[in-house]
């Protein structure tokens, strides 16, 4: 539009131009292109050509001084021009402004009755005009606005000039002679006007005219046609008037009807041009209203799936703000009511847990600079002042320069997963601290994975065997009464079993006594059903529990041993007194003397029993001695009945003696693997007590049976008919150490105890039947000798 | 003072007795002093003997019926029980053994061998 605004100024520049070269070389064609126009005065083409020039640098200046001082010198130059010729006008004084230039020539023409003066109309435009180009150099808008109308003014007095001129009108008396405009000058001011009328196309009625709607677009449409066609009109209707006169009422009956045809047939084309634009913007809007309706259908539809959803959703629209948009699940989550407080970036650096920040600041930095999506899982205080565990995802948006201009995505709520994710962690940490082996199988025995405890009992290493068949690796041994396959069934069928076993480790040949339990688990790895065993170590308890067994033997020593240390103590304390005593009195006495002699007899008898003691108990505690160090290396196979036969032939003399008759049975076997001597010596005792304690009053029979119960043990029974004991008052000292029953012949009161002895050593009982008067029978069961 | 007619020692060692006889009579006991060599003979001789004995001298180490048996045992001797004023004489030095003896009313005193004349001297005055 600079443009068009320049070439109508330039236009202007060249017909003022052209005209001034008419005057110069006197050229009739450029001073009055048509015969009996009215020639433009020289100083009006000046003038003109100076508002021309005005005009171009205004449409130029874009605010550059240089060009605005131009734009108002020149129009100062034409306002300066106007006052002096109105002033002429006013009769105030004549400068002879407009015959200054050419005035030989316009007093020629004025001599043949041809005007060439500046009229006072087109002084007065000339004054107007310069006002308005002041007006439009300036930067205010109401001003220009009413400038336009000013310029609308000038434009109807150029208007006028040329359809004057177009219609030949010659008044030039009264007013007239004032308004006698050259049709050129006219012309100029038209294109003037337009010109800067175009330039100020913002301001005022110019605006609306401009305006890129409908009416903006008629007004374009209707003004050139409510100027050209009357005008064209009215010329017909002059220049036929000159061919045809008529007369002057059927001349304007026809050109008033041709104006209303005219206007009919514009206004029935504007109205269906309005109507057309009409309905098709009937049809844009009734499409707009669709669309906004689809709009906010599918926006309700991403609010639902906003409710919907377990995700927040955030957006920051323009990160240059701190302003930032939660979706309604978000501020849920946080734990507020929708909108409840307003989502800023200060807001977030104060929900956001002091140990997480740095972390997320750091995910955001990296990955947002670069448009990539980020992750991460973070802790945000809510509502009650509580952290929650959530995961956030989002992705930025760049601008053109690659700046980051939007980030937006959605969090979800991770606590729960994540507190059920550390207990998780803290179970499975709990799994490798405990001291008992955990083992997780599957159904087929293939290792899935074992704590360090299972590593340690188990002697196996955990990336080795993890995958691989148990049965490669390990053996286990289940109790003696227990089998494999049935343990397996009850596993399966109840889910559990428990009980101790004995694993050994292939491999290193390590071998280890454990509590085991196992738990079925239907869906260890996805479907594959396993079970958990866990393995409770009892070797320190197996240990403790033969430590106790030592401990409670040991006792059982010291007690014995405490035991036989009062008794030495007493029975050979005893013993002594009486010496002490008997030496004292033997000295008052008189050798030779019975008294001497009796006290001298006392003497060697209580010696004799001294040694009689110290034998039995050298006896006793040799044997213990024996008993306690004994070896199975010292056990001997041997001929049980040849033992017997040995035993008798010891005491063969004591039998004959006593005219007893001894009898033996074996049944069922006939060697056995033993100590021989301590066999040797049970039955040895036995017998002589037998012999020993017998009835006088009747012939004494003696019978020895040995039976074999299994491949481990056996009974020796040893019955006589002898004097027999009130055991009612003495069980509980039968075996005691000196204790006897009867005082008529000399025993040392230890066989008993010794039998005792032996068969508590090796394991097995010794019961006793009697009966006073009727006879006495021993019955010893042997639990721990190899029968053959 | 009471009259002491007969004393009683019990005790399986006949070189202890002699010696506990001798040591009676040499501090002023002139009655008759019998001898039984284990509790079960003790309490036979309780049964047979017309007169009960003043003081039972009693050991507890001994064969057959040990002095504690005798005790107990002496308890159900109608005729004789706390008409004898019973005095252990043993080797014994344990509190277990003294206490176990003591317990029994009838007991008055426990002496610890050989018997000397502080012991002598305590039974006769156990008679007044």
């Amino acid at each position: 539009m600079k443009k068009f605004e320049a070439y109508l100024a330039g236009l202007v520049v060249v017909i003022t131009a052209l005209t001034l070269c008419g005057w110069q070389f006197d050229i009739e064609l450029l001073k009055r292109p048509l015969p009996r126009m009215i020639a433009m005065n020289p100083m009006t083409a000046v003038s003109l050509l100076a508002l021309a020039l005005s005009v171009l640098c205004l449409v130029n200046a874009e605010g550059r001084k240089g060009f605005l001082l131009a734009t108002r010198s020149f129009a100062l130059f034409s306002i300066v021009i106007g006052v002096t010729r109105l002033m002429a006008f006013t009769g105030i004084h004549d400068f002879g402004i407009d015959v200054l230039l050419f005035k030989q020539a316009i007093d020629a023409e004025a001599a043949r009755n041809i005007l060439n003066t500046m009229a006072a109309n087109t002084a007065f435009s000339f004054i107007v005009f310069g006002i308005v180009i002041f007006i439009s150099a300036t930067e205010n808008g109401r001003l220009k606005m009413i400038g336009n109308y000013f310029l609308v003014v000038v434009f109807i007095i150029g208007l006028m000039a040329i359809i004057s001129h177009l219609y030949g009108v010659r008044e030039r008396n009264g007013i007239l002679w004032y308004l006698t405009m050259a049709p050129q000058t006219g012309f100029c001011f038209v294109l003037l006007a337009l010109a800067v009328l175009f330039n100020n196309r913002d301001f005022g009625f110019m605006y609306n005219l401009s305006s890129p709607n409908a009416g903006g677009k008629m007004s374009r449409f209707l003004i050139p046609s409510a100027i050209f066609i009357p005008v064209l009109i009215g010329f017909i209707r002059v220049y036929v008037h000159l061919k045809t006169p008529t007369s002057e009422e059927l001349g304007i009956s026809l050109l008033i009807t041709s104006i209303i045809i005219t206007l009919l047939i514009l206004i029935t084309y504007v109205s269906w041009h309005l109507n057309e634009t009409d309905v098709a913007r009937t049809i844009a809007e009734e499409q707009l209203k669709h669309t906004i309706e689809e709009l906010q259908t599918t926006e309700e539809r991403l609010q639902l799936a906003n409710e919907g959803t377990a995700a927040g959703i955030w957006d920051w629209m323009d990160v240059n703000s701190s302003d930032r948009w939660w979706s309604p699940q978000y501020f849920k989550m946080l734990g507020y009511e929708n909108n409840e407080i307003k989502p800023t970036s200060q807001i977030l650096a104060e929900q956001i847990h002091p140990e997480d920040a740095d972390r997320a600041a750091h995910i955001l930095l990296e990955n947002t600079s670069k448009s990539r999506r980020f992750e991460m899982e973070v802790r945000y205080k809510t509502k009650n002042g509580q952290y929650k565990w959530f995961q956030v995802t989002g992705q930025g948006r760049l601008d053109k320069n690659g700046k980051l201009r939007r980030l937006a995505g959605s969090m979800i709520d991770i606590d729960e997963k994540k507190r059920a994710l550390d207990v998780i962690k803290n179970q499975a940490m709990l799994i490798q601290m405990v001291p008992d082996g955990i083992v997780f199988s599957t159904k087929d025995r293939i290792f899935y994975d074992l704590n360090a405890g299972a590593e340690k009992m188990l002697d196996l290493k955990r990336e080795e065997v993890v995958g691989k068949l148990s049965d490669n690796y390990i053996s286990i041994n289940l109790p003696r009464n227990v089998k494999f396959r049935e343990a397996e069934k009850e596993l399966w069928k109840n889910g559990f079993w428990r009980g101790e076993v004995e694993i050994t480790n292939l491999i290193t040949g390590k071998k280890v006594y454990v509590l085991t339990s196992l738990k079925t688990i239907e869906n260890m790895i996805g479907d594959v059903p396993g079970f958990m065993a866990i393995f409770t170590d009892l070797s320190p308890l197996r240990i403790n529990e033969e430590l106790k067994i030592a401990l409670a033997k040991l006792e059982r020593n010291n007690e014995y041993l405490e035991q036989l240390a009062y008794i030495s103590a007493h029975d050979i304390k005893a013993p002594i007194i009486t010496l002490q005593g008997l030496t004292e009195m033997l000295r008052q006495q008189v050798p030779g003397t019975q008294g001497y002699n009796d006290m001298l007899d006392m003497l060697k008898s209580t010696v004799h029993h001294m040694q009689l003691t110290n034998n039995s108990l050298n006896h006793i505690l040799k044997l213990q001695r024996n008993l306690q160090s004994r070896r199975e290396l010292q056990d001997e196979v041997f001929s049980f009945k040849t033992m017997l036969d040995e035993v008798r032939s010891l005491l063969q003399h004591n039998i004959d003696m006593a005219k007893a008759s001894v009898e033996f049975e074996v049944k069922g076997f006939e060697k056995v693997k033993f100590h021989y001597v301590h066999l040797k010596s049970i039955v040895y005792n036995l017998l002589n007590n037998a012999i020993k304690y017998r009835d006088e009053a009747k012939p004494l029979a003696i019978k020895i049976t040995a039976v074999r119960i299994n491949e481990k043990s056996l009974s020796l029974e040893i019955q006589d008919n002898g004097l027999g004991m009130d055991l009612d008052q003495n069980r509980g000292k039968l075996f005691g150490i000196f204790k006897r029953f009867h005082d008529h012949v000399e025993g040392s009161g230890v066989g008993l105890h010794i039998i005792k002895s032996i068969v508590d050593a090796y394991g097995g009982s010794v019961s006793v039947k009697s009966k006073l008067g009727e006879g006495t029978t021993f019955s010893i069961v042997f639990e721990s000798i190899i029968v053959e | 003072m009471m009259k002491l007619n007969k004393v009683l020692l019990v005790d399986d060692s006949q070189p202890s007795n002699f010696l506990s006889k001798l040591t009676l009579q040499k501090h002023g006991i002139n009655c008759s002093i019998d001898e039984c060599l284990n509790g079960k003979k003790a309490v036979e001789y309780l049964r047979k003997s017309e007169e009960c004995p003043g003081v039972i001298l009693l050991d507890i180490n001994m064969p057959v019926m040990d002095g504690f048996e005798f005790l107990e045992n002496y308890k159900n001797e109608a005729k004789c029980f706390d008409k004898s004023k019973v005095f252990m004489l043993t080797s014994s030095a344990r509190d277990e053994d003294k206490n176990k003896s003591m317990k029994h009313d009838f007991v008055k005193g426990y002496f610890a061998k050989p018997l000397t004349e502080e012991h002598v001297e305590e039974i006769l005055a156990s008679l007044q």
